[in-house]
């Protein structure tokens, strides 16, 4: 077993930003650790060292490892008791506006996105939402647009939006297709959405607004710097009373402006921009 | 910087040993405690209250970038994995199952093995299947304490048989009370 130091990852991330402009330096470490250790392990590579030489040349390589750091979100409908609470009380009020902007940034490969592509289209709202997901990689792009799915997570899906439903004969399949083993979600949702290429704290110019940035479980995957770095950009693009939601274990306890948002629910985060 | 991290790591079988432990430790007792109990997914609520029926110590279940505290026990929340950091923080992940399992109890030894070193008291209990024996593995590399329950004693032996394959020698293979009695002989 091939084990990595803190200080190879260091070494590593940093050849990876000077050389190749991909930036895990503020990515957490721990996390970060394991899954180059795992990663090296899997693709029987000598260390990191070897690794940084062996991408620098191999695309292929190089995108199986931005897959590998790109950790997904688990399921759809992760956590249906907050789809539920999302539903009652943030959709309703956004089926209020004309336009619905909704930011999904840094999607991986994106059951969240796909979950709000199922409540939107419940609730008729598709038409009128225009859909931004973000992320800094064109893999994660190209796999959330792809649809493609297994099994074994449409079944895991199918068990949460039973419970989201609150109904054993709910049946998420029907947003599915279906042919032999390749299973695959619904392409005429997923044109919905916009998928832009950006690292939002470089690159994110436009003085857009989000209605509801949906943001659970990204955070984690960041060190504290990066977080705050990050949810500062968000919080100056969310509109006044937009919603903010972040994951059930994730805080906003270090955030600056944690004062200018108000948690809309007790048990879930689902934060509003105070006027 | 705590001067010890208990580690404990179970499954089927392990919530009665685990109540035991900590009913039997003072409130006061001086190393933050991280268990990793496989658990039902949908669950959010309840654990922490079942298990601070009988603990003396504080059960609580930590959010992403929690600072480490001792007198505290940390239980690792549902569908999330649990990591140590070397900052003295806890890292909260939602990747892959590790054998088939988030928490993995592989992934909280392993992440404590390499932060804490020869400061990690790894005790693995009873369970029915391996989670938890790589992890053990490593915090031997790393130069921790590896304890395992003995499978004579164990409800499940399936999660220590398969530890005691993958780390042959490991420092203790103790019943509950020796458990009990070897943590509060560490507690300075």
């Amino acid at each position: 077993m091939r084990r990595v130091s803190t200080y190879d990852v260091k070494k590593f991330t940093q050849n990876l930003k000077e050389y190749l402009d991909i930036d895990f330096t503020q990515y957490a470490q721990s996390i970060l650790r394991r899954r180059l250790e795992v990663f090296i392990n899997k693709w029987n590579i000598a260390d990191l060292e070897n690794l940084f030489l062996k991408v620098q040349d191999n695309t292929s390589l190089l995108e199986k490892l931005i897959e590998h750091l790109s950790v997904e979100t688990t399921e759809m409908f992760r956590d249906p008791g907050f789809w539920r609470t999302l539903n009652k009380k943030v959709i309703p009020e956004l089926a209020k506006f004309n336009k619905i902007n909704i930011l999904v940034p840094y999607i991986t490969y994106d059951d969240e996105l796909y979950t709000l592509l199922v409540i939107l289209k419940e609730n008729n709202l598709l038409e009128k939402t225009e859909i931004l997901a973000t992320s800094p990689f064109d893999t994660n792009i190209v796999k959330s647009r792809s649809g493609l799915y297994t099994q074994k997570k449409l079944s895991q899906a199918n068990d949460n939006y039973k419970r989201y439903k609150q109904n054993e004969n709910a049946d998420i399949s029907g947003y599915f297709t279906i042919i032999n083993n390749d299973v695959q979600f619904s392409t005429e949702l997923i044109n919905f959405v916009k998928f832009e290429k950006t690292d939002l704290t470089n690159d994110f110019l436009n003085s857009d607004e989000f209605n509801l940035i949906l943001f659970r479980n990204r955070m984690i995957y960041f060190n504290l710097n990066l977080q705050n770095k990050i949810l500062e950009i968000l919080f100056y693009h969310l509109a006044k009373s937009g919603y903010l939601t972040i994951g059930f274990k994730e805080n906003l306890s270090n955030f600056i402006f944690l004062d200018k948002l108000q948690q809309i629910d007790n048990q879930e985060k689902i934060f509003i921009k105070r006027k | 910087m705590a001067s010890k991290y208990i580690i404990i790591g179970g499954s089927a079988g392990s919530f009665q040993t685990v109540l035991q432990i900590l009913n039997n430790l003072p409130k006061d007792f001086i190393h933050p405690i991280f268990l990793c109990m496989h658990r039902l997914k949908h669950v959010r609520g309840g654990f922490v209250e079942a298990l601070s029926i009988k603990s003396k110590l504080k059960v609580i279940e930590p959010e992403d970038k929690s600072p480490i505290f001792g007198k505290k026990v940390y239980l690792a929340p549902a569908n999330y994995h649990m990591y140590l950091e070397v900052s003295n923080t806890i890292a909260l992940s939602t990747e892959e199952a590790v054998n088939h399992s988030r928490p993995s109890i592989d992934i909280t030894f392993a992440s404590a093995a390499y932060a804490f070193q020869e400061k990690v008291v790894a005790i693995l209990l009873s369970g029915a299947n391996k989670d938890g024996a790589a992890g053990l593995k490593e915090v031997q590399y790393y130069g921790g304490t590896v304890i395992v329950q003995d499978p004579k004693e164990a409800s499940v032996p399936v999660m220590p048989e398969a530890a005691l394959k993958e780390v042959q020698k490991p420092d203790f293979i103790f019943n509950t009370e020796q458990i009990i009695d070897y943590l509060n002989s560490i507690n300075y």
